[in-house]
């Protein structure tokens, strides 16, 4: 019972926060500023997304604030030199799940904590993003490619579809799939799901693969969006990827990580800083909203016992 | 325990208290001597009183993270209080409020933001690492709210005068012998340590767990208002971000700590892991490292310490 009203006060809220929104400035519920919603939302939801494959295996994943500004840098200076858009894609999605593979080992192989080993893995692409735009911005003016990031399907933003297409993706392989109850498993108790014979150390590292083969997604429509490469463009999704991640937990399976409250905290998180836009407040008003948010949800979704952090 | 070979090399590393202490002030030492041979400018008069100032304030936000590490908490928000603190000073500075009163108000503002930390993990239950996180978007909002984004300059000597020596030291020395005299002295001290190893047992000892957590989040947030104070002080002015690379420091000098002296010496270590941290990276700086690259650098040594940590926690489990 107490869950049931847990689960349906936040949407309640986010109901009562679209209200207002709409209030102060109609423009909010159009068809238009919906799409808006989408393509701003897209890469943190994929990021998000890839992020939350690794929780629900009980590991952390922090690499996506550098693997995702590397592949960035990379690609948009392989464009530039005119490489093959192809090749270059396939090259960074493998590089992407190289990192991935990387993580997976350390965490999986030699049992070393993923906060650690991910936070490592994080100011390795760091630097060697630094090492290869040397901090400077690599501007994008292949049209073609734009396209892809700025161009519409069917009256939706091609974005949006990614994103959408990534969430049903997923749910179909997290909760329809076998491999998919594995990660579950091994998420809600690893001791039991290694007696029961499932490779932990396998799907661990097939969950940060598949977190790596979505970070070099995103860090490649990233650029495409923007029209360049920024340096460090990881480093903006740090923080509000993982709490997308922590208001999913306040919804469809409270206080498990899970995909589509993932997918959805993410949309909560975008639609909040577009609302606020559009009422004309102040930018920072976004980190402030955004954390009272996350601070409110979880607390919520939250027992009242004290948790700790281990090292 | 079986007693063999392996456990027996594994013995001195453990059981000896002067390793704990001799390890860290040996590495300390060899650091100086190879920068200072490397670069002779290193042990200028001048560069060592520019790291002592560095190392008091990454000390102070070191002590404050070590304290909240060792009972089980972690407080990621630490950099943004440290900042907050000195943004509120120097508003108040720069339209005349005594130099006293602002740095109180400082460490006021800091200290409520301690309150919602410690409220959100001790009463509402909010694993730490999330609250401490919200709170961290909040004080950013809060934070150009103020300032509107821009820089506050100018501040008056009467304040910049703090952020001369001796003055950061004693503050550190200062923080340091409290930290001290609180958790390896008192009975609060041993309380908290105790929740830090088994929150389970504490509770069904009797210990007032929610309390005890509630006031880490109090000590890391005042000895941050500190490290902040500080650091504006010593540039003499304060920008909107001031203060927030302090978080990892903070995080890998406590971390590093805990390794080198073990759990149990949570302000020493602290201070041991601060002084290598800062030490190391003033030295490197100065050999003319790219900064991108001390990122990197300060990174392998996050890795190397938790390698370290499960090395020796590993020692102990036999």
């Amino acid at each position: 019972m107490r869950k049931r009203i847990s689960t349906y006060s936040f949407l309640i809220v986010v109901g009562f926060i679209i209200m207002f929104f709409t209030f102060v400035n109609p423009r909010f519920l159009t068809w238009t500023n919906f799409c808006t919603i989408f393509k701003q939302n897209a890469i943190l939801s994929i990021i998000s997304l890839g992020i939350t494959i690794v929780m629900i295996t009980g590991e952390i994943d922090f690499s996506y604030g550098g693997i995702v500004g590397l592949v960035g840098a990379i690609f948009a200076g392989m464009i530039e030199k005119n490489y093959t858009p192809i090749s270059v894609v396939f090259l960074l999605l493998a590089v992407a799940v190289g990192f991935g593979v990387m993580n997976g080992f350390l965490v999986s192989y030699l049992r070393l904590p993923s906060f650690m080993v991910t936070v490592g893995t994080m100011f390795i692409a760091m630097g060697l993003e630094r090492a290869y735009s040397s901090g400077l911005t690599c501007w994008i003016k292949n049209e073609h490619l734009l396209v892809i990031a700025r161009g519409e399907f069917l009256g939706f933003p091609n974005l949006g579809w990614f994103s959408l297409i990534t969430l049903l993706i997923l749910v179909w392989l997290i909760y329809f799939t076998r491999p998919g109850s594995h990660f579950r498993s091994i998420g809600g108790n690893e001791k039991a799901a290694r007696e029961v014979g499932i490779s932990v150390t396998f799907y661990k590292l097939l969950a940060f693969m598949l977190a790596g083969f979505l970070y070099g997604i995103a860090g490649i429509l990233e650029p495409l969006r923007v029209s360049g490469a920024i340096a460090y463009a990881g480093q903006t999704y740090l923080l509000p990827a993982l709490t997308s991640v922590f208001l999913g937990t306040t919804m469809f399976y409270l206080g498990q990580y899970n995909i589509p409250g993932t997918f959805v905290g993410a949309f909560i998180m975008t639609m909040l800083m577009n609302g606020l836009t559009l009422a004309g407040l102040p930018f920072y008003l976004t980190p402030l909203f955004q954390g009272i948010l996350l601070v409110i949800a979880v607390a919520i979704a939250s027992d009242r016992k004290i948790k700790q952090v281990k090292f | 325990m079986k007693l063999n070979a392996i456990t027996a090399a594994k013995q001195p590393l453990k059981s000896n208290k002067y390793l704990r202490i001799l390890i860290p002030l040996l590495l300390l030492g060899s650091i100086i001597l190879i920068f200072g041979m490397l670069k002779p400018a290193y042990v200028s008069f001048g560069n060592i009183l520019n790291l002592l100032s560095e190392f008091s304030m990454v000390g102070l936000v070191s002590i404050g993270m070590a304290i909240v590490l060792s009972a089980g908490q972690v407080d990621l928000s630490i950099g943004h209080i440290a900042g907050i603190s000195a943004v509120v000073t120097s508003l108040l500075l720069v339209r005349g409020v005594s130099t006293f009163l602002s740095i109180l108000l400082g460490i006021g503002t800091s200290t409520v933001f301690g309150i919602l930390n410690g409220f959100l993990t001790a009463y509402l239950g909010v694993s730490s690492f999330i609250g401490s996180l919200g709170t961290m978007f909040i004080i950013v909002g809060v934070r150009y709210w103020l300032t509107g984004g821009a820089t506050i300059m100018c501040l008056p000597s009467s304040y910049t005068a703090l952020g001369k020596m001796p003055y950061p030291l004693i503050f550190l020395i200062g923080a340091f012998l409290l930290a001290f005299f609180l958790m390896d002295t008192t009975a609060l001290g041993r309380r908290l340590y105790l929740i830090g190893e088994n929150l389970d047992a504490s509770e069904l000892c009797g210990i007032r767990i929610r309390q005890e957590t509630f006031i880490v989040f109090i000590f890391s947030a005042v000895f941050g208002a500190f490290a902040g104070e500080i650091l504006a002080a010593r540039q003499g002015l304060a920008n909107v971000d001031i203060g927030d690379r302090f978080m990892m420091e903070a995080f890998i000098a406590a971390n590093l700590g805990r390794v080198l002296s073990g759990e149990r010496l949570v302000a020493l270590g602290a201070l041991f892991g601060s002084a290598l941290l800062v030490f190391l990276i003033g030295g490197l700086t100065m050999l003319g490292v790219d900064p991108s690259w001390l990122n990197f650098i300060k990174g392998s040594v996050f890795l190397a310490t938790l390698i370290g940590s499960i090395i020796t926690k590993r020692g102990e489990e036999e």
